[in-house]
């Protein structure tokens, strides 16, 4: 094959990536969150969802946060988003917003899983509401993630298919 | 008449079951037999085409992605990432059009350029299609003279069986009388 031909299995191999991210930086914009797709970790909002769902986020500004609603929000200094159901809120008329929240599942509230001192969430640490999901389909991702060799093993094979393979 | 190639020589093997295969090995013996027998050279004005596209559609996205990490996400980087992401597939559109209405099947043109660089040069293409299992190669070569001239075009239907062997290495002789029956068809035809 001359250079031509190899320049172009490479393009195919980074449109395909770029495709899948293009969707996801889509999806980002549409939702308004940066995270628009999540999947749920642990079994603290069971029975609502399970470790292994699929959870569809929407972040839109205008949308007041509500007792009762779902939010997945980041603690300071931790980077794993929890996806637990919001208990109490406290609102100013200029839309300044704090509140607490506990997942269905635990005995207790979340003030344990909050900063040092801190005592209630604000808007910025909300990654976004759930608005729908997919049961089960996330498990593959936390297959990947608790066994990094089979996820770099599927990538690389991936990899390597679509480089060689002539369309 | 010709010295003969090196593909002449050791014909390429393919997994005779794989039609993706037959039709590539079909085609790289086309154009080798088209560049080899003449003394034409290889245009890759289409494919560079195809290549800008694609270059440009992937320049966006990694534009986007680097711009994503300088500045992340909900602050001003919406509406680049926005424009992003519609240019990215508008870009995937157009590369769709381009390979479906301009390249159509093409795979080589081959010019033949004229010794003294007055009249403008003949403009071989060479395009062919397979379709998913079936055994039946659509060859199709045209010749147009550059710049005005209408194209005058010969087609002929091969039985992928008739130009491998059993063990799947490509009858080179028999692609390569056929081609040269179309080029001579093509060049005795008046328009």
């Amino acid at each position: 094959m001359n250079c031509r031909q190899i320049f172009y299995q490479f393009l195919n191999f980074a449109m395909i990536v770029s495709s899948a991210l293009m969707i996801w930086k889509g999806l980002m914009v549409v939702t308004g969150s940066e995270s628009p797709i999540v999947v749920v970790l642990s079994g603290s909002m069971e029975p609502a969802f399970h470790r292994g769902d699929l959870l569809f986020l929407t972040n839109y500004e205008q949308e007041p946060i509500r007792a009762g609603e779902i939010v997945v929000f980041k603690v300071e200094g931790r980077d794993i988003p929890i996806v637990h159901r919001v208990m109490k809120v406290h609102e100013k008329e200029d839309g300044a917003v704090k509140f607490l929240t506990k997942g269905d599942n635990n005995n207790v509230d979340d003030r344990g899983l909050y900063a040092n001192g801190q005592a209630w969430l604000n808007r910025k640490d909300v990654v976004g509401r759930a608005r729908g999901y997919v049961p089960f389909i996330g498990i593959v991702t936390i297959i990947m993630n608790d066994y990094p060799k089979f996820k770099y093993a599927v990538l690389a094979g991936l990899g390597v298919f679509v480089l060689i393979h002539r369309e | 008449m010709s010295v003969s190639s090196a593909m002449e020589e050791n014909p390429p093997k393919v997994n005779k079951w794989d039609g993706n295969a037959l039709k590539n090995a079909l085609d790289d013996a086309v154009k080798d037999v088209l560049l080899s027998h003449f003394s034409y050279i290889e245009s890759h004005k289409l494919l560079d085409g195809r290549l800008m596209i694609s270059s440009v559609a992937v320049g966006f996205s990694i534009f986007a992605l680097v711009w994503d990490w300088l500045y992340p996400f909900p602050q001003s980087s919406r509406s680049v990432m926005l424009v992003c992401v519609v240019v990215y597939f508008v870009m995937m559109g157009v590369l769709t059009w381009y390979t479906t209405y301009l390249e159509r099947g093409i795979f080589c043109t081959a010019l033949n350029k004229d010794v003294a660089g007055i009249d403008p040069d003949q403009i071989w293409n060479a395009s062919s299609s397979l379709k998913r299992f079936d055994n039946k190669y659509h060859l199709r070569l045209s010749q147009r003279t550059g710049g005005s001239g209408r194209p005058k075009e010969a087609r002929t239907v091969l039985t992928v069986e008739n130009f491998f062997d059993e063990t799947g290495k490509l009858l080179y002789a028999s692609v390569a009388k056929e081609v040269l029956r179309l080029h001579s068809d093509l060049d005795s035809k008046k328009n």
